[in-house]
């Protein structure tokens, strides 16, 4: 194992006065870093992670860029303009149950709330899963008097002994968070606020949280979970955060650090860790971006962008040249109201692991070899057959050039993981690896259609991303299955979220709910917009960002009356509400109802439930070079490498077809199918019925035949 | 395509995926395109067949529907017999010929490929009403099924695409909530028609025969892997009984409720013929429903990766005798029988199963009892209907306790409550209280999960309130297994605003005016083992988070600790091994 990718061509050094932008995403297994220079190509970097302590690894990969461009660290970081960070410290956490321990102070009488495991036991009929453990334990769940009614009126005042009493309890418990979440207090925030204001007085040292601060929107079950997951990550991403300060000012840096948001914009750090909750998925936040803006450059605005590692699949979508955001999602069962980038997760990857059931039926996953042991190929000790077994029997995966080069592939361990499953299926084993193709790829065809159709999309109509160490090689499979018939593999499959951080900017949302506060006249929404447009807009000068640079965007959640599910209308910002916009969103809502749900409903009428506003600034400047500076050269990637060729699995059996370099072919090369097309990190498989042709920007584009078109698979 | 990618055995999973899909994308569809709140609280299943009537898919939102379905089916296919056309669309509720109960109303269309009949597209959901004379569509006071909604036999609402609207006008005549209705029968209609595109689809793609063979491969695989957790339970008879509290104002006393199960080899049989016969009132189960609830009381008892299909309900045979409790013929009334029967009817099967496999039973989780009200809300001029239902405690299994307040067998779980703030802006009703109860669930080495205590306050006059369900005494609270104790019974009374304390009588209406006070005291679950068994750290964390108080702690686990959550090892061992000495101080 090396700490830098393959050979490569070296980097050109930085010119005199040349400033960049360093992009830092910390994986599982992998920090990629990613350098933007003006006039040339990104350039990434692979390291190992650390998981114990996050922030080495974050020095290990500044450390080896400075390497490449022959600079000290701290002469590297005195030409950085912004650092952007992905971190899944607080996901981590999360999962893994090892966040701090946590308060809850709620109303007297609902402390229950939060504890209901309706709707969490996903699987009905097993009897021997326990009930999940709860972020907050129940001795630590403290009810206070004081209760506001439906209307937000207090009918019963904040019993502050009681707050004196819990944060008495709370002291002795040692508690390193506490979360303070009221009924209705999305309407009337004061109750919240002053509890708030008596534990941090009370409690120096304890990071404090409160629902209305986070997310001021209707259910408290969801806010309640909101905020406890919020105490729970909070304290350990302001640890993290605050060591990464230190190391960086250590080393002279005094510039902007911005840490990247599962809503798919970034926070400064200052103000990342009171909203701790926000950063969920901070990781994948980053593809979802750079995916649309490698569509965008081919002028393709509506996408489905996988992503498919080892353990995981990822599936979400760009509409219009944006990806959606989600609301009332949830992370390790973990109900979250604020939003997020639409991005749904199964448990797919090369780790799934091929069993039959008891019945001698064939089936990929839910369990996987992980990274430890991993497939049995990587000759870790796992035996059981995965995915990337049967890639590497099927021919797809070349054993000498798999995962960046930090893991030899053993063909022998795989075809000896197969042969008692080809046994028990009455199938030879290059046949089983194919049905274990067949298996894994329906499912995730599957969960791509479900996306689409959620979303009132028909998948055929999207071009696919393909991302991930192992999303090239299903990707035609795939895109088949769904009628699907340009994929695009962008080059640096690997690093995408990195890159994509670079391409966020600053942003806050916030939300009011309106829907049976008030009758919401056009005057109450347009004061409620004006209200929470004042809020976001000092929250961001706050954080250093010129009124100039802060565009806002209104969005409103319309529905039918009676219904539950709400649409999100985005309605004008250069003029107040009046009888005009509410007629324009109305027709929006009708339109997007029908798109979605294939019906209006005539006559009935619509209400609002919810206002959201979206704040946006592009506060990180781009990577610059001095005015008068010679254009910079890059160096010529091109390298010609000779065609090979390998035996692999096409068309029901095993053919010898040509491999070629991604990095030899050059724009206008068309490669037919049945072929290979060898990335640094994975492979792209080229079907019959497919062709594959490196476009002028970069990427690898597969095109179907017009004979494959419409005979989906 | 080669013969081996094409083989049943390589495409049989590719083709069950794409239906649990299809049945999902079905489910997503009503989903979505529902105005009443009960499909948005998954109230609902969706289901594919084959031609000749085999389960192969389903959604089971709601299993106490999708159990439900295939006997529907069956009878809209005798129905249908040689006059099935494409385009039509059947409708179906009636009780006494395959239907669970009158709500839930199920809808099948027919899909042809090449002019053959190759599919059943299917939806069954808890429609807002279907007639009858009730509060919130139960009507407590009906003697029999004459009152309790409008009967359909299976009948077309459209044929060969063509709308039905004399059948519609008569259906929708019938009901109060028409124009809801209406948008849902269109609702769960639509369903059946993404289901019918997406089969034609499937077909298209992998060829008809070869997809029909690769369904016949996953129900067969289905079989095997049931006969499988069939042959691996002792052979033999085993029996149970349990009953409930009642059956409403027409049949104030026990009505029960018996099983033989017999297993042999790899085949076990459901025999409830020794059931009490049927009773005045709406309490009886239909057959369809005795099925859907017999189904999910073995489920929960074996592999739960094994889903439900016509293979996997192979080895199970049913038998019902007609005129019981568990098989009411016209004109019992049977409009209860998804809550009450239904725990009746999972309990002796967990009961029997329980001494033929101890260690995969349930112990009894906690039965619903609940009280509804409806009507227009005066604080907002809208109407509203509301179930503040504190759900009970689940029951405990060898090796796993229960989950605390996580409701009925009906739903397993997967029902999903209305959040308080919800619910008082959108009716007038405050919640008061709703917080878990300590010292309700059984004890045991695995202890039940907790039940719940429930204050709600009215907020306006004259509220027109139904009461359903029971489990009300020792006989009915949820039992405990291989020594493990029962978890406390359900408890209900009224304060009036003056004061006064009213008792709440199970399956009975009453009203409510502003500032009465509703109390609902929900079960825990039954506890699994021996609680002198469960290890002191266990009970020492009940103890701490409040689900056991330490006085319950000394006298039912014999462990000696602080509220706090300290053990004191040294009491502790003298309590329990006095307890081993003499017997267990219960």
């Amino acid at each position: 194992m090396s700490t830098a990718v393959a050979p490569r061509p070296a980097t050109l050094p930085l010119r005199p006065g040349e400033r960049v932008r360093l992009a830092v995403d910390t994986g599982g297994t992998f920090t990629d870093l990613v350098v933007e220079r003006v006039g040339l190509r990104e350039r990434s970097y692979k390291v190992p992670s650390t998981p114990s302590e996050p922030s080495e690894a974050f020095f290990v990969g500044l450390g080896a860029i400075a390497e490449d461009l022959g600079l000290t660290t701290s002469e590297l970081l005195g030409r950085v303009d912004a650092i952007v960070h992905g971190t899944t410290i607080t996901t981590n956490a999360l999962l893994t149950h090892t966040g701090a321990v946590t308060a809850l102070v709620t109303t007297k009488g609902l402390t229950d709330t939060f504890l209901r495991p309706q709707g969490r036991r996903v699987r009905r009929f097993d009897s021997k899963t326990a009930e999940p453990a709860y972020l907050v334990p129940r001795h630590l769940v403290i009810g206070v008097g004081g209760r506001l009614d439906r209307t937000g009126t207090e009918i019963e005042p904040l019993d502050e002994a009681d707050l004196l009493a819990a944060a008495a309890r709370l002291r002795d418990a040692g508690v390193e968070a506490v979360a303070v979440s009221l009924i209705f207090s999305f309407i009337n925030p004061a109750q919240e606020i002053r509890a708030q204001e008596i534990l941090e007085r009370e409690l120096p040292g304890v990071f404090v949280t409160r629902s209305s601060a986070i997310v001021r929107e209707m259910r408290l079950f969801q806010r309640t979970s909101t905020a406890a997951s919020n105490a729970y990550v909070g304290p350990v991403l302001h640890r993290y955060l605050d060591l990464l300060q230190r190391r960086l000012s250590d080393e002279g840096y005094a510039g902007p650090v911005h840490i990247m948001q599962s809503n798919g914009g970034v926070i400064t750090l200052a103000a990342a860790a009171a909203l701790a909750v926000n950063s969920l998925l901070s990781g994948p936040a980053g593809g979802p971006p750079a995916s649309t803006e490698v569509g965008q450059a081919l002028g393709l605005d509506d996408l489905v962008m996988i992503d498919m590692g080892g353990t995981s699949f990822e599936v979400s979508l760009a509409l219009g040249g944006r990806v959606p955001l989600r609301r009332g999602g949830s992370l390790a069962g973990n109900p979250l109201i604020t939003p997020m980038l639409d991005i749904e997760t199964m448990g797919a990857g090369g780790g799934s692991i091929a069993s039959v059931t008891p019945g001698n039926l064939l089936q990929v996953g839910p369990a996987s070899a992980g990274a430890e042991p991993g497939p049995a190929c990587y000759g870790r000790g796992g035996s059981l057959p995965t995915v990337t077994d049967a890639s590497l029997v099927l021919g797809y995966v070349d054993p000498d050039n798999f995962g960046d080069g930090y893991v030899d592939l053993d063909p022998a361990l795989a075809e000896k993981s197969l042969a008692s499953l080809a046994a028990t299926l009455g199938l030879d084993v290059p046949q089983t690896a194919a049905a274990i193709h067949g298996a894994v790829n329906a499912g995730m065809a599957d969960s791509i259609r479900l996306a689409a159709v959620r979303r009132g999309v028909d998948a055929r109509s999207l071009s696919l991303v393909a991302g991930g160490g192992a999303g090239p090689i299903h990707a035609a499979a795939l895109a088949t299955a769904l009628g699907i018939s340009l994929i695009v593999v962008p080059l640096d499959a690997s690093v995408l979220c990195a890159r994509g951080m670079l391409l966020s900017e600053l942003s806050r949302h916030a939300v009011r709910t309106v829907f049976g506060v008030d009758a919401a006249s056009t005057d109450v929404l347009e004061d409620g917009y004006r209200e929470v447009e004042a809020d976001l807009t000092s929250h961001l000068v706050a954080e250093g960002v010129p009124l100039d640079d802060i565009r806002l965007e209104r969005v409103v959640d319309l529905r039918y009356v009676g219904q539950i599910h709400e649409i999100e209308v985005v309605l004008p910002t250069d003029r107040p509400i009046d009888a005009a916009v509410e007629a324009g969103a109305r027709d929006r809502f009708e339109e997007l109802h029908l798109r979605y749900y294939g019906h209006v409903l005539d006559g009935v009428p619509v209400e609002p439930v919810n206002i959201r506003v979206r704040a946006w600034a592009g506060s990180t400047k781009r990577a610059q070079v001095p005015e008068g500076s010679p254009p910079a050269l890059e160096a010529d990637e091109v390298t010609s490498t000779p065609v090979r060729q390998r035996s692999a699995w096409f068309g029901g059996g095993f053919e010898t077809v040509a491999v070629h370099d991604a990095r030899s072919l050059a724009v206008g090369t068309e490669v037919p199918g049945p072929a290979l097309v060898e990335l640094s990190t994975s492979t792209v498989v080229v079907p019959p019925g497919w062709s594959l042709s490196p476009a002028p920007s970069g990427p690898l584009l597969l095109r179907a035949d017009d004979a494959t078109r419409g005979t989906s698979r | 395509m080669t013969s081996a990618e094409s083989s049943p055995v390589v495409l049989a999973p590719i083709v069950d995926s794409r239906l649990q899909a299809i049945a999902t994308q079905m489910a997503e569809t009503m989903l979505r395109t529902s105005r009443s709140g009960i499909f948005q609280s998954l109230d609902f299943a969706t289901g594919i067949f084959t031609a000749d009537g085999r389960w192969i898919a389903l959604k089971d939102y709601a299993p106490v529907l999708s159990g439900a379905i295939p006997p529907a089916l069956d009878t809209i296919r005798a129905r249908a017999g040689d006059e099935v056309r494409p385009g039509d669309v059947y409708v179906f509720n009636d009780s006494f010929t395959g239907n669970n109960h009158l709500p839930d109303v199920t809808i099948a269309k027919p899909v042809f490929a090449d002019g053959e009949l190759r599919f059943w597209s299917v939806t069954k959901g808890h429609q807002v009403d279907m007639g009858g004379s009730g509060t919130l569509g139960y009507n407590i006071h009906g003697l029999d099924s004459t009152t309790e909604g409008v009967r359909l036999p299976p009948v077309r609402l459209y044929r060969e695409g063509v709308i039905q609207q004399d059948l519609w006008d008569v259906i929708l005549a019938n009901l109060k909530l028409s124009e809801l209705v209406e948008s849902d029968l269109h609702c769960q209609i639509g369903a059946v028609n993404v289901g019918e595109q997406e089969l034609l689809h499937l077909l298209d793609t992998y060829g008809t025969d070869e997809t029909l063979a690769a369904i016949d491969h996953v129900l067969e695989s289905a079989r095997r892997h049931m006969a499988a957790e069939i042959a691996a339970m002792p052979d033999g008879v085993y029996r149970a009984e349990r009953h409930i509290d009642d059956g409403g104002p027409h049949h104030r006393a026990p009505a029960t409720y018996r099983i033989e199960v017999v297993i042999a080899g790899e085949e076990i049989t459901f025999d409830f013929s020794g059931s009490d016969p049927q009773i005045p009132g709406f309490a009886n189960s239909t057959r369809a429903n005795t099925i859907s609830a017999s189904l999910i009381g073995l489920f929960a008892t074996i592999d739960p990766d094994l889903r439900m299909n016509s293979g996997s309900i192979a080895p199970l045979t049913i038998i019902t005798e007609p005129g019981t409790i568990t098989h009411a013929v016209e004109p019992g009334g049977t409009i209860l029988c998804t809550v009450t029967s239904t725990e009746a009817v999972s309990e002796c099967i967990w009961l029997a199963l329980a001494q033929a496999v101890p260690a995969r039973a349930n112990a009894g989780w906690s039965r619903a009892f609940a009280l509804g009200t409806g009507g227009i809300n005066e604080l907002t001029g809208r109407p509203f209907a509301v179930f503040p239902a504190a759900a009970g405690g689940g029951g405990a299994t060898e090796g796993c306790d229960g989950w605390h307040s996580i409701g009925n067998p009906g739903f397993m779980g997967g029902g999903v409550g209305v959040d308080v703030e919800i619910i008082e802006i959108t009716t007038p009703v405050t919640i008061l209280e709703n917080v878990f109860e300590a010292d309700s669930a059984g004890s045991g080495t695995w202890r039940g999960g907790t039940g719940s205590l429930m204050r709600w306050r009215a907020e306006q006059d004259d509220l027109a309130v139904i009461v359903l369900g029971g489990g009300t005494d020792d006989t009915t609270a949820p039992f405990g297994l291989a020594g493990g104790g029962r978890g406390r019974p359900n408890r209900s009374h009224i304060e009036r605003a003056d004061g006064t304390v009213e008792p709440v009588i199970g399956n009975s209406t009453l009203d409510l005016h502003r500032g009465d006070i509703v109390e609902v005291q929900t079960s825990g679950g039954g506890g699994f083992g021996d609680p002198l068994e469960r290890a002191p750290e266990a009970v020492a964390a009940d103890v701490l988070a409040g689900f056991l108080t330490p006085e319950r702690a000394v006298a039912d686990y014999g462990v000696v600790v602080s509220p706090g959550g300290i053990v004191d090892p040294a009491a502790t061992d003298a309590l329990r091994g006095a307890s081993h000495a003499g017997g267990p101080p219960r």
